[in-house]
C-alpha cells in the first residue's frame, strides 16, 4: 500500500477538515453540560461549531430506506443565451478558448490545441482540441471584440431540441458517442434565466433523447460524455435561442414565389420552421415535426397521427433522416440505430430492424426491392463509407460491401441498376483532407465498385443526380456544374442558376431532369437542353419533389400555405 | 439504556467515526460542504441513533446521508485550501491542486479506501457502486495524484 500520498491525504485532509465537532467540545467550557449534537443550533453556534442543521436532516430522510446516493453532478458551465460558451466571453486567441473550454468542460488540463492554419485569427476559427487517447474534439470560436471569443460549436454530432411527446416541457436529442456511459447536459434556460446541469443515463442515450420539464426558450447546450469511470469521453455543444446577429447573420431575403407559376393547394394547419421535414410519398406529402406527423393528400386534405419516433428539431440542424420509400417513409436517427416506418393510412409508425451503421448520411437510393443508405466516414477518422441494405418487402437491412473510399461530404444517386457515391473526405473545419473527386459505382451484377472518371468541380459540399438518358450531374456549393454523358468524359454545364449561401445542396430527379434544391432556393436542369433554369421561390419554405411536380410548403401566419408546380417538361 | 449511557455510547461512535466520515466528505465536496454535510450526517446519526446503532455499515451510510444533504450545494465549485507553510511539513503544497483535478468518485474512493482503510465492500456500498468500479476509480485517483505530485509507483 502505497504510503507516502496516503499519509499525506490523511494529514492534510484532518487540516483541511478542520476541528472535528468533538475536538471542538473538548475545548468548549460547555463540554460538561450538554452534549453537541444535542444542543441545538444556538449552543453549537457559541461552541464554535456551525451544527446549523441539526434535525433538518431527519426530517428529510426518515424513511427506513437507505438515503439514495446523488448523481455526481458537475457545477454549471457559463452557457450563453446566444453563444454555447462562455456567456462572457474569454480573453485570447482561438487557442486559448479552446483550451479553457477542454478544462472547464472535460477537465483535461493537458492538451494539445491546434488551430485551423488557414482560417483569419480574426474571424471564426476551428480548433481541434487533442487530449490522451480521446477522439479529437473541434471547437468553433468567433470573435466578439475587446479581445474575447465565444464558442458557438462544440464537436459532433449535434445536440437537438424539440417539444416534448406529451407536449410539456422540451426534449433533448442526444446520441450516445463511442465510449460513453452516460452524459451530463449543460442548459442554459432563457426565462427564468438559468443554466441547469441535467444527468443523462445510459438508457437516455441509448434512447437518443431526454425529456426536460421546462418550456422556456434554451439558449446553448454543452453536454459532455462520461465513460464507465466518470471520466470525460468528448463534449457536444449547440445554440438553440436567438443568435447574436452580430456574430452570425441570420437575415435572408424572401423571395415571393411567382403566383402564375405555383398554384395554391390549400392553408394547412401546420407550422413550419427551418426544422420541418417535408417529403414526398406515393399517396402525398409527410410533414414531420417535433411533435407531430402529418399526412396531406395532393389535394392538401390533412391527417395528423403520432408524433415522430426520433426528434425532429424545430431549429436547423438536427440529426432526424426521412427517406420516402414508395408508399412509405422510413425514419431514423443518424446517430442512432433504431428504425421506423411509417404507416400512411393511420399516420402511425412501426419499428424494424436497427440499422447496421450510424453516423451522417450521405444518401440513399432505391434499386430494385431495396433501399441503399450510404453513411458517411466520420470527420475525424479513415473509416471508409458504409452501405447499409434495406430490403423494402422484409425491412430487414443488410450490408453490401463498403465505399472504396474515405467520404465525409458528398452525394448519392442511382442510375436504376448502379449506386453511384461522390464525394471528398473533409475534417470538422470544412477543410478538404483528401480532394478524391473520383465517383465511384456498385454494380450489382458483379458485386464490384468501379471507378468513374474525376469530377472537374470542386468537391466540396457536392451533389450527384442521374438524368434519364442523359448521365450523370455533378454541382456544388459554388454552383459549378458538369455532365457526366455518353462521351465518358465530364463537361460543364454552366453555373447553377441560384444565390451562393451556405448549404448543403441536394438534387430531386424528375422525369425530365433534375430539380437541384438549395437553401430554399429551386432549380431546374433540362435534361433535353443540357440547361438550367431558375424557378422562384419562397425561401422560408420547405420543397418536395416527386417525378411530376414540386410542392412548396410556405410559413403563413396560421399555419402553411401548400402551392404546387409542375415540374418543367422537356419542352419547357 | 438509560439516556446517559445512550448519549456515552454515540459520543464514542461520533469519536471514532467522525475524523473517517469528515475525511471523506471533505475529500468529496471541499472543506466547506464537506464540513457541513459531516456534521448533518451525524446530527442525523443522533437522531437515529436506534437504527445507526445496529448497522453493520455506519459510516458508509452516513457518507450516502452526507451526500444527499450536499445535494444542495453540489453546484458550488469544490475548493480546497492551500498548504499552510507551517504545520505540514511533509505535505506537498501541490496538493490541493491535484486532489481538484480528481473527480468527485476517484477523491471519495481513494479516501474511504486508502486513507480510512474501509473495506472495499463497504465503501462500495457507500459510494453506491459495485467493487470492481470503486477499485477502478481508486486506482485511477491515486495514480493521477501520483503523476500530478511526480510520485512514481515505484516510490
Amino acid at each position: 500500500m502505497p504510503t507516502d500520498v496516503i499519509d499525506q491525504l490523511r494529514n492534510y485532509l484532518d487540516y483541511a477538515g478542520g476541528q472535528t465537532a468533538a475536538e471542538t467540545l473538548a475545548a468548549s467550557p460547555a463540554r460538561s453540560k450538554v452534549p453537541w449534537y444535542r444542543r441545538g443550533p444556538v449552543l453549537a453556534l457559541l461552541a464554535g461549531v456551525l451544527v446549523l442543521l441539526v434535525g433538518v436532516p431527519a426530517l428529510l430522510l426518515t424513511s427506513d430506506q437507505a438515503p439514495p446516493a446523488v448523481a455526481e453532478l458537475p457545477d454549471p458551465l457559463d452557457v450563453g443565451v446566444e453563444r454555447v460558451w462562455p456567456d462572457a466571453g474569454y480573453p485570447g486567441g482561438p487557442d486559448d478558448i479552446a483550451a479553457a473550454f477542454a478544462d472547464h468542460a472535460l477537465g483535461w488540463t493537458d492538451v494539445e490545441v491546434v488551430s485551423d492554419p488557414q482560417a483569419s485569427p480574426d474571424g471564426p476559427v476551428w480548433t481541434t482540441i487533442r487530449h490522451d487517447d480521446s477522439p479529437d474534439l473541434e471547437v468553433l470560436s468567433v470573435p466578439i471584440g475587446a479581445g474575447l471569443r465565444v464558442l458557438m460549436q462544440v464537436g459532433s454530432p449535434g445536440l437537438t431540441v424539440g417539444p416534448a411527446d406529451d407536449g410539456t416541457g422540451q426534449q433533448i436529442g442526444i446520441s450516445r458517442v463511442e465510449g460513453s456511459d452516460s452524459a451530463v447536459l449543460h442548459i442554459r434556460y432563457v426565462d427564468p434565466d438559468r443554466v441547469e446541469v441535467v444527468p443523462v443515463t445510459g438508457a437516455d442515450l441509448d434512447q437518443g433523447r431526454i425529456e426536460v420539464d421546462s418550456d422556456s426558450l434554451i439558449g446553448g447546450i454543452v453536454a459532455v460524455y462520461l465513460d464507465a469511470d466518470g471520466e470525460s469521453v468528448t463534449a457536444v455543444g449547440g445554440h438553440f435561442g436567438p443568435f447574436d446577429e452580430s456574430l452570425i447573420p441570420t437575415e435572408t431575403t424572401v423571395v415571393a414565389p411567382d403566383v402564375e407559376d405555383w398554384s395554391i393547394v390549400a392553408e394547412l394547419p401546420v407550422s413550419v420552421t427551418s426544422g420541418t421535414i417535408f417529403e414526398p410519398i406515393d399517396e402525398g406529402l409527410v410533414v414531420l415535426r417535433g411533435d407531430s406527423t402529418t399526412h396531406v393528400d395532393f389535394d392538401g386534405s390533412t391527417t395528423f397521427g403520432e408524433a415522430p419516433p426520433v426528434t425532429v428539431s424545430a431549429g436547423c440542424c438536427g440529426s432526424a433522416v426521412a427517406i420516402p420509400v414508395g408508399s412509405q417513409l422510413i425514419i431514423f436517427d443518424a446517430y442512432a440505430p433504431g428504425t421506423w416506418l411509417l404507416d400512411p393510412e393511420t399516420v402511425t409508425w412501426d419499428q424494424i430492424g436497427d440499422r447496421p451503421t450510424t453516423g451522417d448520411v450521405l444518401g440513399s437510393a432505391v434499386i430494385a426491392n431495396h433501399l441503399y443508405v450510404v453513411t458517411a466516414s466520420p470527420r475525424a477518422g479513415t473509416t471508409n463509407a458504409h452501405v447499409a441494405a434495406l430490403d423494402i418487402t422484409t425491412w430487414q437491412w443488410t450490408d453490401i460491401e463498403p465505399v472504396p473510399a474515405v467520404i465525409s461530404v458528398g452525394g448519392v444517386t442511382t442510375d436504376g441498376e448502379r449506386l453511384i457515391v461522390a464525394g471528398v473526405r473533409q475534417n470538422g473545419n470544412n477543410i478538404i483532407v483528401e480532394d478524391n473527386r473520383q465517383p465511384v459505382a456498385y454494380s450489382f451484377q458483379n458485386g464490384t465498385w468501379e471507378a468513374l472518371p474525376d469530377v472537374p468541380i470542386d468537391g466540396q459540399a457536392a451533389t450527384v443526380a442521374w438524368v434519364d438518358d442523359v448521365g450523370l450531374l455533378a454541382w456544388n456549393y459554388e454552383l459549378d456544374s458538369a455532365l457526366l454523358g455518353d462521351s465518358g468524359s465530364w463537361a460543364s454545364t454552366g453555373p447553377v442558376p441560384m444565390d451562393f449561401s451556405e448549404c448543403y445542396p441536394q438534387s430531386r430527379q424528375v422525369d425530365s431532369g433534375t430539380v437541384a434544391l438549395f437553401c430554399g432556393q429551386l432549380a431546374y436542369f433540362n435534361g433535353a437542353s443540357l440547361s438550367w433554369s431558375a424557378i422562384p421561390t419562397n425561401r422560408e419554405a420547405k420543397h418536395a419533389a416527386t417525378s411530376t411536380a414540386i410542392y412548396e410548403l410556405a410559413p403563413a401566419s396560421d399555419g402553411a400555405t401548400l402551392s404546387v408546380l409542375s415540374v418543367p417538361t422537356a419542352e419547357d | 439504556l438509560t439516556p446517559a449511557e445512550v448519549e456515552r455510547e454515540f459520543a464514542g461512535f461520533v469519536e471514532e467515526t467522525e475524523p473517517r466520515l469528515l475525511r471523506a466528505l471533505v475529500s468529496a465536496f471541499g472543506t466547506e460542504v464537506g464540513r457541513e454535510a459531516t456534521r448533518d450526517a451525524l446530527a442525523y446519526a443522533w437522531e437515529n441513533w436506534g437504527r445507526v446503532s445496529g448497522m453493520e455499515n455506519p459510516v458508509g451510510y452516513l457518507f450516502r446521508v452526507g451526500q444527499s444533504r450536499s445535494r444542495t450545494y453540489l453546484r458550488e465549485r469544490v475548493s480546497f485550501p492551500e498548504v499552510p507553510q507551517r504545520g505540514l511539513p511533509d505535505v506537498d503544497p501541490r496538493l490541493p491542486s491535484a486532489l481538484g483535478r480528481l473527480s468527485r468518485m476517484q477523491r471519495a474512493a481513494v479516501v474511504l479506501l486508502y486513507v480510512d482503510d474501509m473495506p472495499e465492500r463497504e465503501a462500495a456500498e457507500a459510494l453506491g457502486v459495485s467493487r470492481a468500479s470503486i477499485r477502478k476509480h481508486a486506482e485511477r485517483g491515486l495514480a493521477k495524484l501520483r503523476r500530478s505530485l511526480g510520485v512514481s509507483n515505484a516510490d
